[in-house]
């Protein structure tokens, strides 16, 4: 089962090499859209290897001019290079990190089942990077980042904040993942002042957002909590040091306290029912296809 | 462990990765399980003559962790260390490291405890993914050390891949493969953090199984005696320093505590690892040794398991055990399937004299037999690697004596089993029907007549033919 990443940047080289460090290790392959960038965001993707392809848009135009093009072009992209399922997100996204370690088991239950569309809450983080907003129009909210790729793709009509599946999807099954995609955008004043006023300058009308984009900037009523143990996300380490990074450490972990003595090996009771031992922390069942096919 | 020692020269990171089980032949066998560790094979130097110095895996981490194999000699059973060499993770500790020992295991039961002498506190788990979160935790902190071992591809603990798998093959191979992703996880890690130049990575495997081979033992597949093809297992280093490919020189475990410290920059305390030779420098061993007990462990005859040492070259194996002797070839006969003994019978002067065969062989073995009696190469070869392991069994012996107290038991292998030759299966080996060799000798230099075959007969036809045409 090959699962890739898709992303589109432009001048990201403050956030990705983080992005690219929390997934990488957890996808097939990552495709990328280098959407104009003049920064050493093309040079950071370079040095990634699972980097498979890097796909370029050199029309000018305001950030997210070309998002539906650029989007189905990565859809293509990644259909070609053979992916099965992918992981859409933005440079400034992070993935849930125990989400990421049941990433193939949520595909296959997804193949099992029958319901190609997975949905993740979108958390936006706020003030802090461990503190998320939970009041407003800036609360948890669902989107769908992760989905089988169909059959076949198409080409959504052209505007902003429109889902990442193609439109042959929009009536497929849907669950809810119980995973967060942290937003870090959010987290300082400065950068949600220029989110607002890059989103008005490109739809001042509230053409593509009927609710308009006041709400990124409104703090009236806020509301803040602290994101639960052993829900946090990856980040580089130089980023989790300065208390930017991964948001709180797992739960197994804080039991012992952040520097646990390594005397307290862990050891989760397997479940009486399985008959074997039980292991954790890779896909098993991959890892044992992925050898027999390279062994066939 | 302070600041203080940092604060010089930089040194390298050590990466100790152990490959459970895993022997050349299973290397050979399941190739397409190990894509990372080829990948790394393919930029690292490849140790091709590596030999393990132990059977079983906690008397091969002790050989490394000592450089010796005989910290464990005058102990009872494998037990506490109860040499006096340091540790080499205590040594890197003590120069500021931060050390660790991670493992993944699919059973509770403590690891390692007989050993906790010589290692850091071993953490287990079930979970890789907090296995590689330790990783990560732990080389924050640099300079560090650490060691990982992933236990799921022993025979005994793989049972817990059993759900995975499809038949005994897949199964092994999938835990090879599982061990192999562990080691792209931490290899890509410390690439992602930019510590891959200056980390020293050592990937060695501690022993193979036996399926069998060489009679059910009860069903033991290994920590059985050390046959070549259980000890002869990878050797991969991955240094800046270290130029990548084949090298093919004879290496063992005691060798890699002062590698270690040669590579890392602190050859200065490789001089407390005397048994061991750093790799890095250009001195070459003409043997090394191995074993499958201690030499204060009794014989284990419920499992038809003899203590017995080793003593190997480039081309052979001399084993030694409470039966005698047994010689291997081991590069024409990987498995050690034909005790070469056989054949002779050792003089009172401790020399190799062939026996001739009753009935006259088939003419592949006189090719055999011409070269074993050509320039004697074979009886050198018997006689260099008879009186190393004899020195080395006798050094562990009056090691074992010296350490015990009065009136202990002790078990220790009587010298004079290097006077005997291991006649255990010699009849099955010449055929159930077959005769024994004649116990007359034969001539160093073989008459013509006793040669036969396709060669004979072209010369006799050539000697006619020149005959004629005089």
């Amino acid at each position: 089962m090959n699962i890739f990443g898709l992303i589109s940047v432009r001048n990201e080289e403050r956030y990705l090499p983080g992005f690219l460090y929390h997934l990488a290790p957890y996808v097939n392959a990552i495709i990328a859209l280098d959407d104009c960038s003049s920064d050493g965001t093309a040079e950071i993707l370079r040095s990634e290897p699972k980097v498979i392809s890097v796909l370029r848009e050199v029309r000018s135009g305001p950030a997210h001019a070309h998002e539906v093009s650029n989007r189905h072009r990565l859809l293509m992209e990644a259909a070609r290079l053979g992916a099965d399922w992918v992981l859409c997100a933005d440079a400034d996204e992070r993935f849930e990190e125990r989400f990421l370690r049941r990433l193939r088991a949520e595909a296959r239950t997804g193949d099992e089942r029958g319901v190609p569309v997975r949905l993740l809450q979108l958390v936006n983080l706020w003030n802090s990077p461990n503190h998320y907003r939970a009041d407003g129009l800036c609360k948890p909210r669902a989107t769908a980042r992760m989905f089988r790729l169909p059959t076949k793709i198409t080409r959504r009509e052209p505007g902003m904040h429109q889902p990442w599946f193609p439109p042959e999807m929009q009536n497929a099954p849907r669950a809810n993942m119980r995973a967060n995609l942290y937003h870090l955008r959010m987290i300082e004043p400065r950068d949600r002042e220029t989110r607002f006023t890059k989103f008005r300058s490109i739809d001042p009308d509230n053409r593509d957002q009927a609710i308009g984009y006041g709400h990124l900037i409104d703090e009236s009523g806020l509301t803040l909590k602290r994101i639960p143990l052993g829900r946090g996300y990856v980040d580089l380490p130089e980023n989790r040091r300065a208390g930017f990074g991964r948001a709180m450490p797992s739960r197994r972990r804080s039991f012992f306290g952040w520097r646990r003595p390594a005397k307290f090996a862990k050891w989760i009771k397997p479940e009486p029912a399985s008959g074997a031992p039980e292991l954790l922390g890779f896909d098993f069942n991959a890892i044992f296809a992925d050898w027999r096919q390279r062994s066939s | 462990m302070t600041r203080f020692f940092r604060s010089g020269a930089r040194r390298k990171n050590l990466l100790v990765f152990h490959l459970e089980s895993v022997a050349w032949q299973r290397l050979a066998a399941f190739p397409e399980a190990f894509p990372n560790l080829h990948r790394l094979m393919a930029t690292s130097r490849v140790y091709r003559s590596y030999f393990s110095s132990a059977t079983s895996t906690q008397m091969t981490i002790s050989a490394f962790m000592h450089g010796n194999d005989g910290e464990l000699d005058a102990a009872s059973g494998i037990s506490q260390p109860a040499g006096d060499t340091k540790s080499l993770f205590v040594t890197l500790q003590e120069a500021g490291y931060e050390t660790a020992f991670l493992c993944a295991t699919a059973t509770a039961k403590p690891m390692l405890p007989l050993l906790s002498a010589s290692l850091p506190a071993v953490w287990s788990t079930n979970d890789f993914g907090d296995l590689i979160a330790q990783f990560e935790w732990h080389i924050e902190e640099t300079p560090f050390a650490i060691y990982i071992w992933n236990l799921l591809p022993h025979i005994e603990t793989d049972f817990a891949l059993a759900p995975f798998a499809e038949s005994l093959e897949d199964l092994i191979g999938g835990a090879c493969a599982v061990t192999d992703t562990l080691l792209g996880r931490v290899l890509d890690i410390l690439r992602r953090r930019g510590l891959l130049e200056e980390t020293t990575v050592i990937v060695y495997g501690d022993h193979g199984d036996d399926h069998g081979t060489h009679g059910f033992k009860n069903g033991l597949l290994h920590g059985l005696e050390p046959f070549t093809p259980l000890v002869h297992t990878p050797l991969v280093v991955s240094d800046v320093d270290v130029p990548a490919g084949t090298d093919n020189r004879l290496a063992s475990t005691v060798d890699l505590a002062p590698t270690c410290l040669d590579l890392i920059g602190l050859s200065g305390a490789g001089s407390q690892y005397p048994a061991g030779k750093s790799l890095i420098g250009t001195q070459v061993s003409s043997v090394v040794f191995s074993q499958n007990f201690t030499a204060n462990q009794p014989d284990a005859p419920h499992l038809d398991v003899r203590k017995c040492f080793a003593a190997i070259d480039r081309t052979h194996a001399l084993m030694v055990s409470s039966r005698g002797l047994e010689l291997y070839g081991h590069k024409l006969d990987p498995g050690n399937h034909s005790n070469l003994l056989h054949h002779f019978e050792l003089a009172d002067d401790g020399t190799l004299r062939l026996l001739a065969p009753r009935r006259r062989p088939h003419p592949h073995f006189n090719t055999v037999r011409h070269m074993w009696l050509r320039n004697d190469a074979l009886q050198n070869t018997f006689a260099h690697l008879h009186g190393a392991l004899k020195d080395h069994v006798a050094a562990k012996n009056a090691s074992v004596k010296a350490r015990k107290n009065d009136g202990e038991a002790l078990a220790l292998l009587d010298l004079q089993m290097f006077d005997r030759i291991n006649a255990c299966g010699r009849a099955s080996f010449f055929g159930r029907d077959e005769t024994r060799p004649e116990e007359s000798l034969i001539s160093a230099d073989p008459h013509r007549s006793e040669t036969d075959g396709a060669v004979h007969r072209i010369w006799k036809t050539a000697a006619v033919a020149a005959a004629d045409s005089q």
